[in-house]
């Protein structure tokens, strides 16, 4: 076997998890924002909708209020889902150092 | 010699044991198809059963019954998958009757009779959408098959 250079596997690692870090924050914030953005652009187009439907009298008001607030809860529930892949991401990310150390080393033993 | 070989692959292989016994721990439930396929099912039953609030709820009232069953045998399954906290939040949200989500609409659907049309059409599409978070999270687990491939 090999002397095994330790410093030089860390210093691969170190390098190998940065770039793998990086590039995981950078896709899910990506995606995250995406799926915000596209969740305020259905919720500007419900306000529009149920406004011109109250106004019209085709709804109450109590039911234009709980569209409102059945939207405010629809929108934390996007925040919960959010919050949730974030720990998708968190695992997936723990998996894929775990297999750039499993490789590494495997490779030098 | 051949013993210090085989002293450091030793430690090799227990380093590699130590990180990997602290990696490999999901933080969050793995995807799992049966509740997949349960929520997105239960999802056309509940905006189904929404376009029946146009009738008086005392005549539908079999029908609610039989989706609430079905309804409590998937928040049950998933109250007692592993670190599922995420879901059962989600599902806490659009089940809470003091909310305006579905729990909401069939209290209100209960407490006054039956409710507008227009209302009902506006209602099935957050309702749409707060299971899609459901559903979504979901799709998004990690498949078991895939855990350190």
């Amino acid at each position: 076997m090999a002397n095994l250079d330790f410093q030089n596997v860390f210093d691969t690692l170190k390098k190998e998890v940065t770039n793998l870090a990086l590039s995981t924050v950078k896709g899910y914030v990506k995606e995250a924002t995406a799926d915000a953005l596209s969740l305020v652009e259905k919720m500007k187009e419900n306000l529009k909708t149920w406004t011109l439907e109250l106004a019209n009298n085709e709804i109450s008001a109590k039911d234009y209020e709980f569209l409102i607030l059945g939207q405010k809860e629809l929108l934390e529930m996007n925040a919960l889902k959010q919050a949730g892949l974030a720990q998708i991401k968190i695992d997936e990310f723990k998996n894929s150092i775990l297999n750039g150390i499993v490789t590494t080393v495997i490779g030098l033993i | 010699m051949e013993t210090i070989k085989l002293s450091c692959r030793f430690r090799i292989f227990a380093l590699l044991f130590v990180i990997i016994s602290f990696v490999s721990c999901s933080s969050i439930s793995l995807f799992d198809q049966q509740a997949y396929t349960q929520t997105t099912s239960i999802k056309v039953d509940a905006l189904n059963l929404m376009d029946s609030a146009k009738y008086e709820y005392v005549t539908q009232q079999k029908y609610i019954k039989e989706y609430e069953t079905k309804q409590q045998k998937i928040y049950e399954y998933e109250k007692n998958r592993p670190k599922n906290e995420f879901t059962i939040k989600l599902w806490d949200k659009l089940l809470d009757k003091n909310g305006h989500l579905l729990g909401g609409f069939f209290y209100r659907w209960e407490t006054e009779g039956k409710l507008n049309k227009i209302y009902i059409v506006e209602a099935k599409k957050l309702i749409d959408q707060a299971f899609d978070q459901i559903s979504g999270l979901e799709s998004n687990k990690i498949k078991p098959s895939d855990i350190s491939k």
